[in-house]
């Protein structure tokens, strides 16, 4: 029952003649044949999520016996070398866009560093203009590039290639000039980013925070941070782009 | 045309979608499967690819829009409507990604097999395609149920197989391909 992990299966109520009695979770979707000297099973209301808190854990389990999963909370040390290391992204993408720009493309750019610092990493700009095709965002293309980059052959004993996803962008970061739009977090939420910095909001279209947040809604598999970079250096003028617009 | 008649006629274009999700079960590919429907004719059919090209993005929806894209007789210009007047069907709920990739480009309406509890974007996690208000792109009808069992069963014959990532896998031998299917935790239809 993969919908139903955060909670116990079993309840343990005290009766008042003393003992206990069981009730044993079962789920709709999953009938389990019962032996017969048990009671009719009835329809039971439980709670839709793990509780975070201790408060939590116990308003939920008064409906039912709920897991405590505690959000993890990452401990960020804000290094230099760190802030550094953000600034020379923030620094590629604002370069990139603005190459863009010269180029006739809407002034948007994502880029991915090496994931050992070796090399460049790996950077996209829009073309939505160049090739008439209005999909192509900086970070499907940047997706794209990076699926491209990775020549060894697809084998079935490796874990990446199982249940039909290539976690492309597992433990890494990603910087975009502009929030990406809804289909663009998504893909970055399929790729399995880990970070994502961006320097302008997008309130009308953006899907991290902007018009939705697509890691932070319910159901989806995968969570990714959201940082955005608020420098004294205003790049506006030269990256403005219609709010209107699908990063 | 009565109700009976033109759902006859969309689950007849969905079978088509059923070919491609079968192609992609055959290919170890997450079984989902689409055509594009224009003027009475099947413009593009696709199907999910993402192992192949070792890319997460590449579902079978986006797969058919880049072939429409590419063919200067389907798109002779580009506007921001360049699939109005063009229907889809596919397998699945389009995922959030594919559901603005179909209103970024104008599509008229989608009809879909089975809900998508993870990544639906057309009701099950967000209504990418109406609820959610968007300043450009008009939003699309989607509608839910369309051969829906048939596009569970493919699923579940692909999950029985690959699934091996479980903390426990389970051997396959005992594993057992289950037949009934729950009804959708939604009303079928929806805009
Ligand atoms: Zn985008
Ligand atoms: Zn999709």
């Amino acid at each position: 029952m993969p919908d139903l992990q955060h909670l116990k299966r079993v309840r343990k109520t005290s009766l008042e003649e003393g003992g206990f009695k069981s009730t044993l979770l079962l789920s709709l979707e999953h009938p389990t044949v019962l032996p017969p000297n048990l009671p009719e099973p009835y329809i039971s209301p439980v709670p839709t999520s793990p509780a975070r808190n201790l408060e939590e854990v116990v308003l939920k389990s008064t409906i039912w016996p709920t897991v405590y999963q505690p959000r993890r909370v990452e401990k960020i040390t804000w290094t230099y070398g760190r802030i550094r290391w953000i600034r020379a992204g923030i620094q590629r993408v604002v370069d990139e866009a603005r190459r863009a720009k010269e180029m006739g493309e809407v002034p948007i750019a994502s880029y991915v560093p090496d994931e050992w610092e070796t090399v460049n990493g790996l950077a996209a700009r829009d073309t939505r203009n160049s090739t008439k095709h209005p999909l192509r965002h900086s970070v499907m293309n940047l997706l794209r590039q990076v699926s491209n980059a990775q020549h060894s052959p697809p084998e079935p004993s490796d874990n990446m290639t199982r249940n039909g996803q290539r976690y492309l962008l597992t433990s890494r970061t990603l910087f975009t000039t502009h929030e990406p739009c809804i289909m663009c977090s998504m893909a970055l939420l399929h790729s399995r980013v880990k970070d994502v910095f961006y320097i302008y909001p997008m309130n009308q279209t953006g899907g991290c925070g902007g018009l939705s947040c697509v890691p932070g809604l319910d159901g989806v598999n995968h969570r990714f941070s959201i940082w955005k970079w608020t420098s004294p250096v205003d790049f506006k003028d030269a990256l403005e782009v219609d709010p209107q617009l699908d990063a | 045309m009565d109700v009976d008649d033109e759902d006859a006629i969309h689950q007849a274009w969905m079978d088509q979608a059923l070919i491609m999700a079968e192609e992609a079960l055959k290919a170890r590919e997450v079984p989902v499967g689409c055509i594009f429907v224009r003027e009475g004719q099947v413009i593009a059919r696709a199907r999910n690819r993402t192992n192949e090209l070792k890319n997460a993005t590449r579902h079978a929806e986006l797969e058919a829009i880049d072939e429409i894209m590419a063919n200067p007789i389907l798109t002779p210009v580009v506007t921001s409507q360049i699939l109005a007047g063009t229907t889809l069907y596919v397998t699945v709920e389009p995922c959030m990604m594919c559901a603005s990739a179909l209103r970024q480009v104008g599509i008229e309406r989608v009809f879909f097999g089975c809900e998508n509890d993870r990544f639906g974007g057309c009701g099950s996690v967000l209504g990418v395609n109406s609820s959610l208000p968007h300043p450009v792109h008009r939003p699309f009808v989607a509608k839910a149920g369309y051969r829906r069992e048939e596009a569970i069963m493919l699923l579940r014959r692909f999950y029985i197989t690959e699934n091996t990532n479980a903390p426990q896998p389970k051997s396959k031998a005992t594993r057992v391909l289950k037949t009934e299917i729950a009804p959708p935790k939604r009303p079928a239809s929806r805009t």
